[in-house]
């Protein structure tokens, strides 16, 4: 069964076309590769997917729902940035839960609350190897540390698709071979729909069971 | 346009609002509430050159990963940009706190003798003859000037605790 499906999308910015016409879908539970280099527009059709910005056309659906018309907040699509937009004035174990008490609607806020929700975000941060880290500020974590938070927070509201924006940019070699290895472990026993940009080979054929080429 | 008032003196301002508001049915300059009013109006431009940097500095991707979680508009502004601008418009607090309590420009054509404010206070008291007169504007004056001295350590400590978060 397809999770995340995209129908002929295009996407623009500043009036240039950066995607033309593009079908792809990801299977539910799975991972793709969107691989391409810089300056392709992997980054802008994330943004695209999530709903942040508008597609010049085309359509997306999310477990067989068109969704190209719902606000961002609505889609239940998550974005794991590449530079982890971690929000500074709240510690590590808040951040996680941010998105569980500020979840879209009054129900899925109520089933959240309290104890759940506290077991929700131990269980992610154990997940992520953080779970004595949960009182501490984000602005002490190391750059592992912190795309590690950024996965537990994009992970904790179950998503129906997470989109990763190149999530191990920017670390040391073996921090990001370490990270790797977590990162396709975390997706896999979270069953998680995943859409991972990256311009590296090895690292789309570690994480992903299919390809998709840009540019 | 709202950082106008910036420029004008209050003199300007308060003559503008007694000569406006001069004639029925609009005529305000006796009502209690007008004073506050004008000092908020000498107010808002510093508030806003106090909050609008601070708020332009958050970045525009904390929104929308707010957003991607589930966070509607009026939450992502709730849960992101008012807490982290929450020293800024204590800061803006503080400051329009000090400025209210220190106009006389614009009040000066708009208070009557039941809505003195202090700085009115001293200006009558001082201007009157004899020593008990002199003293009480000078008591007023003191009182003014700790309360204002109050106000503004409320900024100095909004700024710190700003600039350590």
């Amino acid at each position: 069964m397809i999770g995340l499906e995209l129908h002929d999308v295009s996407v623009a910015h500043d009036g240039r076309t950066l995607v033309e016409h593009l079908s792809f879908g990801v299977e539910r539970g799975s991972t793709t590769a969107l691989l391409g280099p810089s300056g392709v527009g992997k980054s802008s059709l994330l943004r695209v997917i999530a709903g942040i910005d508008r597609p010049a056309s085309g359509r997306i659906l999310l477990d067989g729902a068109d969704v190209t018309d719902a606000p961002v907040h609505l889609r239940r699509i998550g974005l794991v940035f590449q530079d982890n937009q971690l929000f500074p004035h709240l510690s590590v174990a808040d951040n996680v839960a941010y998105g569980l008490r500020n979840a879209a609607t009054r129900e899925a806020r109520r089933s959240w609350r309290g104890a759940r929700a506290r077991e929700r975000v131990h269980e992610l941060l154990s997940i992520v190897g953080l779970a004595d880290r949960g009182d501490d500020p984000v602005g002490i974590l190391s750059g592992g540390e912190a795309k590690r938070v950024a996965l537990a927070r994009g992970l904790a509201p179950t998503p129906g698709a997470l989109l990763l924006d190149e999530p191990l940019t920017g670390l040391d070699r073996a921090l990001h071979d370490r990270l790797m290895e977590d990162l396709a472990s975390i997706l896999r026993t979270t069953g998680t729909t995943a859409l991972i940009v990256t311009h590296d080979e090895s690292e789309a054929r570690f994480l992903a069971s299919a390809t998709v080429r840009l540019g | 346009m709202l950082l106008l008032p910036l420029g004008a003196s209050a003199v300007a301002v308060g003559l503008g609002i007694v000569i406006t508001y001069d004639s029925e049915p609009f005529d305000f300059r006796s009502s209690w509430w007008l004073p506050p009013v004008v000092h908020a109006v000498v107010a808002l431009p510093f508030v806003i050159r106090v909050i609008q940097p601070v708020q332009s500095r958050i970045p525009g991707h904390l929104r929308s990963a707010a957003a991607t979680l589930g966070a509607s508009p009026f939450r992502v502004w709730a849960t992101v940009d008012v807490p982290l601008i929450s020293g800024a418009i204590r800061t803006a607090v503080g400051l329009s706190l000090a400025i209210s309590l220190g106009e006389f420009g614009a009040t000066s054509f708009l208070t009557r003798n039941d809505t003195d404010t202090l700085p009115i206070a001293v200006e009558q008291l001082l201007g009157r003859s004899g020593d008990l007169a002199r003293l009480a504007g000078h008591g007023v004056a003191v009182v003014l000037l700790m309360v204002t001295l109050v106000a503004l350590a409320f900024t100095t400590r909004s700024r710190r605790s700003w600039s350590t978060s």
